[in-house]
């Protein structure tokens, strides 16, 4: 009688946890969609700073292009080259990311895990964008159609497959060092 | 949370195979299903009005049409047509129905049929799923239709100060980014299995601190 009701006690608060885990990280998630999306008026600062990331994103894409083709360059958020690539809002991976932070902030886990989670994870994710950008300008140069496939779905997908693999990964980082912890306690 | 179990590792095969075989580029799969979504939408939101006469359609596109406007940042296989009752002309807005439509489907499939449930559990799951995916697209782009009536100078529907707002936050922050309709099958699958996994199975735990 005792063991079924612990097992029912650990079967409620693990629910709760479930719970606890999934609506933090829906908050968490719109919040910051909200904070990256909100129409902003053009001349203030989160526009200006979302600006200035769409243009470090232009001009780090042209720094790799440059390296395979002469004179591909960045001037605002537009790569200059043989195939003209604007870099908007949706190209800069900000949702995927908004996604991971959500997720890795709303799992309970020590702080300085959360925040290791948290940079490492946004600068994979930077990084792929980078490579997406960059195979997007290769791929328009070749062929159009292929260029939409790839930045309507393939890219898209990969992206919120890698933000996932990436929370998967980390969550696991986090429970491993847990476990260690209590077995050496 | 549990090691992974080589038994995932199948599953994610199993995921990765099907949703490649479903979302493989077809034009022919791909006006078919934007012809029965559109057939489908149009029934669901018959009678709809919108402010002061207010009206949309959807029209599929054409094999031959299904491109990307000028202007516009990605292709489109059907049509919102808008028109106002006491107004002149229409308002064309393309939609890309294989992006917000049927890749999620396609996404949320695949993650019932690879997930441990039984066969009756994933095709009622698939049905809940399914269902509840394609209501949420049409939904959107009800709400899209609302959002552009409201910017338009003609007084076809002019809301209240917070409606407006919140139409241009749905429009913005829902709407608009790419990744939602990736992540929202994703997280519908979750919401319908991870329950029905703990009570059935207890496959895995739930997110918690390591209890010494």
């Amino acid at each position: 009688m005792r063991d079924s009701v612990e097992r029912s006690k650990t079967r409620r608060s693990g629910r709760y946890a479930s719970l606890r885990f999934l609506v933090v990280g829906v908050v968490l998630a719109g919040s910051l969609y909200t904070l990256i999306y909100y129409p902003y008026p053009p001349v203030s600062l989160p526009a200006e700073a979302l600006t200035r990331y769409l243009e470090f994103n232009a001009a780090a894409t042209a720094s790799i292009v440059s390296l395979v083709e002469d004179g591909v360059r960045a001037r605002g958020t537009v790569v200059w080259g043989r195939f003209p690539l604007r870099v908007v809002l949706d190209c800069a991976a900000l949702d995927a990311i908004a996604v991971f932070a959500a997720a890795v902030l709303a799992f309970p886990a020590p702080w300085r895990k959360t925040l290791t989670g948290v940079v490492l994870g946004a600068s994979l994710l930077v990084i792929l964008n980078l490579g997406r950008l960059v195979t997007l300008y290769f791929a328009g140069r070749a062929d159009r159609e292929l260029f939409d496939l790839l930045h309507e779905e393939v890219f898209q997908l990969v992206l919120v497959a890698a933000a996932v693999g990436a929370f998967a990964r980390w969550t696991v980082w986090v429970q491993r060092r847990e476990d260690r912890a209590c077995a050496t306690s | 949370m549990r090691r992974v179990r080589p038994g995932w590792s199948a599953r994610v095969a199993v995921f990765v195979l099907l949703f490649a075989a479903v979302a493989w580029p077809r034009p022919s799969w791909r006006v078919a299903f934007s012809e029965a979504f559109c057939r489908v939408a149009n029934v669901m939101t018959r009678g709809v009005e919108i402010g002061n006469g207010g009206r949309f359609e959807f029209q599929a596109a054409s094999d031959t049409s299904v491109a990307r406007s000028v202007g516009e940042n990605v292709t489109s296989d059907a049509r919102l047509v808008l028109t106002a009752a006491h107004v002149k002309g229409q308002m064309v807005l393309g939609i890309n129905t294989r992006r917000d439509a049927f890749l999620p489907l396609a996404i949320f499939v695949a993650l019932i049929v690879a997930s441990p449930l039984t066969a009756w559990r994933k095709v009622a799951t698939v049905l809940a799923g399914g269902l509840a995916l394609h209501v949420s697209a049409v939904v959107g782009y009800v709400a899209l239709a609302r959002w552009t009536f409201a910017g338009l100078p003609q007084p076809i529907y002019r809301p209240d100060a917070w409606v407006r707002q919140a139409l241009d936050i749905v429009f913005h922050v829902v709407l608009l980014p790419p990744a939602n309709r990736f992540v929202v099958p994703v997280l519908v699958a979750a919401l319908l299995v991870w329950p029905q996994i703990r009570r059935h199975g207890h496959r895995g735990t739930a997110p918690h601190r390591a209890e010494c």
